[in-house]
């Protein structure tokens, strides 16, 4: 956890300077009484530069106690946001209904591990759900269906 | 199990079959053979947006397909623009309010635009023109915008609400400057409801606006007008003075809202756009409601509206590099 | 027409059959988008336009349009307490003892008290807005670049106090989101920022999408990683509804975020935002035990629900008596009038006294309904808790997805949701308290731009904030508060370090 912290701090800080760079060179600063689009920028890019050291040195002053700890799952949470990301890109490719479908399968099957019968349920209820509110009864324009274009 | 499974995967393609013969039922007959979706590319609530959907009501009565209107706004109109440039070219997306700032102003100044505003769309037909109005506060001692550059000549500050950094009402403003030889301080506020309301309160001299933006302001006296940055006078303010009209030679085309199509787009289709767009303009009932929305109704069909935005482009080019205006 | 004639003349025409009904369809339909995350008042309005063309008369449409307006901030709290996910900016306060409330069992109660408060700051506003609508419109007109800068400033200084655990970590979240308020167009020089040439980030992030992002994906992720069954609910439900001693805990709370709401609710622009985090900082600072905000504090949830309310019944003020749209939905309403023909402006009640009366006396109607239609729904919502979570993950994926693509009907904003999803996520990992990031990127934008404004006005003199008497006074109190804090801050640490051994610093979390 600290190492991880000792790192966020760092990049925090360095991410600061960058804004403060960006802000000087590109968007310029203006003066104190017309301050141009970096005016702003600059200063919190400062702050955050200051900031980021200002947490690694209390970092570096407190000690304490590593929690022990508990475990904890890192690809579910990655293979659901890599689901969430297709799940975007499909459903213009594809069109919402054929992609929203498709996508709850798969969440069942990749991220929960459930069985067919129940996933293919949980699908097309919620499919049928989501078409009945938002596309039926709240006329959201949605994409239409690749095969239908 | 299997029984469970056979009656979830019937129903499974039941319900497929279902979604998907929902949407069924048009072909490729004739045109329009499903409704058209008429992409705004400017948020909900804004003067754009009040006359699509004052256009969609009225179109109903002369086409047998509705007309859906989408706002898909963003970037200053650039991202609902490439959504149209990039969809099928059948007729039946439509882009609205071509001729704003995205596509006479925005080329100018910055220097990548994701497509050509002028040749990657069809220009279809010409709607209204949003003119840039120039108003001050109704309890001021100004009547015309003689007096207030006068004014301005003795060392007074004139501030002016603008919508948008270099935007139509902006490159209005400092056109004045430029001609007159007096100095406006052009404060830019996001959009022109909020610059409206800053005049109102009296926190500025002037300020620029679509009649559209600023008719509950004229027509309670908050502001009075002083004078149209149009060439000719607005038909939706025919009692207020062009600048020309008052010795100052400035003159923009405001805002233009028209309507275009993808490139590629069959001709019979632009024509029939077109000409039915010709039949909404001319409605009664659309001409009531364009009167109250502030907005004139300044029709021209898809030869006449192409020939015009050739020429607006020029006009806001020359005057972008008049001014000198850089971002 | 005096006011309880013109009143009366309105209660007679929203008390007819066909208003009745439409009043209760907007007031159904704003609960719906209100509890559905995304999907605002705005968009739906938008959505719904075309029908209003056939409701007949202008009144019935503008009567369920604002039915949906202020519907939508009854059902806004309901997924803030119950999923930590914010549908607008004014409930991301209620998401901090709200969810918390709902961790520990006690959803119904917080729920139940949003709704009474709502209720009790709607009315209260709609009183207020019939009675007092000319003179406060003046006052919202006073606002200028100056006292926006002031206001909004304070309203940061409230934002960074919100946040649990280290300051400096509060402060570099804060930071994070002026930033990511940054990207996009400036308006004042015209410069495009922080953009990297992208088209889509041209216009900027969108609330909606950072909100469910951060918070509801955020959320749904981290708590993927467990490898137990999630349940949002650790311990049982418990009570559904709130009970007298919540009642006595939250009145005066109610009360004051009532007030504050249909103040702060008048001035266009932040208004909504600000009256609640005023009303929460207000609520920790007046409490017995300040500890328990954070924890799941009654007061933090009652308070801020009832001023975003009373914000949103004034916002009306500005619109009917001026014609000036102060937010998104009401700008969709001034179209909508528009389109029926109707200028809204000072002549309204003039020219239309059945929009103008009808409209008002209609809205003292919908807030009973809401109240009526929303009591039994706790009880409901709060069944939802019990939906495993495996099968809630993707459902409420799904909702936040198609909310908010509907938005602006834009894929890019999905993905942008998304890319929050993941900062969310870090952030838990991470120990940051999220609470502040939304408020500054919601802040900010009207802080930089005040500022600029202001100093363009004065030509560079910063004198302008002190010698305007309502930009003035909030400076002054600004001063107080960051003096005030500064000392409280520093007496605790001293009394700490003379008195008390050093405990080793423990994290704390949301």
């Amino acid at each position: 956890m600290k190492l991880r912290e000792q790192l966020t701090a760092l990049l925090t800080s360095l991410a600061g300077v960058w804004i403060m760079s960006y802000a000087w060179i590109v968007l310029k600063l203006g003066s104190i009484h017309v301050p141009d689009a970096g005016f702003l920028p600059f200063l919190c890019g400062a702050a955050l530069a200051v900031l980021g050291v200002a947490w690694l040195l209390a970092l570096h002053w407190t000690k304490r106690k590593e929690a022990p700890a508990e475990k904890r799952l890192w690809h579910r949470p990655l293979s659901s946001l890599l689901l969430m990301i297709a799940y975007g890109w499909a459903m213009e490719t594809l069109g919402y209904i054929s992609s929203t479908l498709v996508f709850v399968i798969a969440w069942q099957q990749i991220v929960e591990k459930e069985k067919w019968a129940k996933t293919l349920s949980i699908a097309v209820l919620s499919t049928l759900a989501m078409y009945a509110l938002f596309v039926h009864l709240l006329k959201v324009p949605i994409p239409s269906e690749f095969f239908l274009r | 199990m299997s029984r469970m499974r056979r009656v979830t995967l019937l129903l499974t393609g039941v319900s497929v079959a279902v979604l998907v013969f929902s949407g069924w039922g048009f072909s490729a007959e004739k045109y329009p053979a499903k409704p058209i979706q008429l992409i705004v590319p400017y948020a909900p609530g804004g003067s754009s947006d009040v006359l699509a959907r004052t256009v969609e009501k009225a179109w109903t009565k002369y086409s047998p397909q509705p007309m859906i209107v989408v706002n898909k706004a963003g970037a200053g109109g650039v991202l609902g623009t490439e959504y149209v440039v990039r969809s099928k070219p059948d007729g039946h997306t439509l882009l609205f309010a071509y001729g704003s700032g995205c596509d006479l102003v925005m080329p100018h100044l910055q220097q990548k635009m994701p497509y050509d505003p002028l040749k990657d769309v069809v220009p279809v037909a010409r709607i209204s023109i949003h003119s840039v109005v120039v108003s001050v506060s109704g309890k001021s001692q100004f009547n015309t915008m003689k007096d207030v550059i006068a004014w301005g000549a003795k060392g007074n500050k004139i501030t002016s609400a603008v919508s948008t950094a270099a935007g139509a009402v902006d490159i209005v403003m400092r056109a004045i400057a430029k001609r007159t030889g007096v100095p406006i301080t052009t404060v830019p506020f996001s959009g022109g409801a909020e610059a409206a309301t800053a005049l109102a309160g009296g926190h500025l001299v002037i300020g620029g606006g679509h009649p559209s933006e600023v008719l509950p302001h004229l027509k309670s006296g908050r502001f009075r007008p002083v004078g149209v940055a149009l060439d000719r006078r607005d038909g939706s303010l025919p009692n207020v003075p062009t600048l020309k009209e008052q010795g100052i030679d400035v003159a923009t085309w405001g805002s233009v809202k028209g309507v275009a199509v993808p490139k590629g787009t069959p001709p019979e289709v632009v024509e029939y756009l077109s000409a039915t767009l010709k039949k909404v303009c001319e409605d009664g009932e659309f001409k009531k409601t364009m009167a109250t929305i502030g907005q004139p109704v300044d029709y021209l069909d898809q030869k006449d509206f192409a020939a015009f935005m050739l020429k607006a482009s020029k006009d806001y080019a020359d005057l972008i590099k008049e001014l000198g205006i850089k971002l | 027409m005096d006011i309880f004639s013109g009143l009366l003349d309105g209660f007679a025409i929203a008390l007819t059959a066909t208003n009745l009904l439409f009043c209760l369809l907007g007031a159904i339909i704003g609960t719906a988008i209100g509890v559905l995350p995304g999907l605002g008042p705005a968009a739906t309005i938008a959505l719904l336009l075309p029908i209003t063309y056939v409701i007949g008369t202008p009144v019935t449409a503008i009567i369920m349009m604002a039915g949906i307006f202020y519907g939508a901030m009854y059902g806004g709290s309901t997924t803030s307490i119950l999923l930590n996910l914010p549908g607008e900016a004014a409930s991301v306060v209620t998401c901090i003892d709200g969810y918390q409330m709902a961790k520990k069992g006690r959803a119904g109660a917080a729920l139940g008290i949003a709704a009474i408060g709502s209720f009790v700051a709607g009315t209260l506003a709609v009183v207020g807005l019939t009675m007092f609508a000319p003179p406060l419109a003046e006052f919202a007109l006073d606002f200028g670049p100056p006292e926006y800068f002031a206001l909004t400033t304070l309203g940061l200084l409230l934002a960074v106090t919100l946040s649990g655990g280290s300051i400096i970590k509060g402060l570099i979240i804060l930071l994070f989101g002026l930033i990511l308020a940054m990207v996009g167009l400036d308006p004042i020089s015209g410069k495009i920022r922080f953009t990297f040439g992208s088209i889509g980030l041209q216009g900027g992030f969108d609330f909606v999408t950072l909100a469910m992002g951060v918070f509801g994906l955020g959320e749904i992720l981290y708590n993927l990683e467990s490898t137990m069954k999630t349940e949002i609910v650790t311990t049982k439900l418990g009570k559904v509804f709130p009970t007298l001693g919540d009642w006595a805990d939250s009145r005066w709370a109610i009360c004051r975020g009532s007030v504050i709401g249909f103040f702060v609710g008048i001035i266009p622009g932040g208004g909504a935002v600000i009256s609640s985090l005023a009303s929460y900082a207000i609520e920790k600072k007046y409490s017995q035990h300040p500890e328990e905000f954070g924890q799941g504090a009654i007061q933090g949830v009652a308070g801020p629900e009832s001023a975003n309310n009373a914000a949103s019944s004034s916002s009306f003020i500005p619109l009917l008596t001026l014609g000036i749209p102060g937010n998104a939905a009401i700008a969709m309403i001034f179209a909508a009038l528009m389109i029926q023909g109707i200028t809204p402006g000072p002549f309204l009640v003039a020219e239309h006294p059945d929009v103008f009366w009808g409209v008002i006396a209609s809205m003292y109607v919908g807030n009973v309904m809401l109240l009526v239609l929303n009591l039994p729904l706790v009880g409901l919502w709060v069944q939802m808790l019990r939906v495993p979570y495996g099968i809630l993950a993707p459902v409420i994926v799904l909702f936040t997805t198609i909310g908010v693509y509907s938005t602006q009907n834009q894929v890019f904003d999905i993905y942008a949701m998304l890319f929050f999803a993941a900062v969310g996520y870090l952030m838990r990992k991470l120990d940051f308290d999220p609470a502040p990031l939304p408020l500054a990127f919601v802040l900010g934008p009207l802080v930089e731009r005040s500022l600029r404004q202001s100093l363009l006005l004065s030509g560079g003199d910063p004198a302008i904030f002190v010698s305007r008497p309502i930009s003035g006074i909030l400076m002054v109190i600004f001063v107080l508060l960051i003096v005030g804090q500064t000392i409280f801050f520093l007496r605790r640490k001293w009394k700490r370090r003379c008195c008390v051994p050093v405990p080793p610093e423990t994290e704390k979390s949301l």
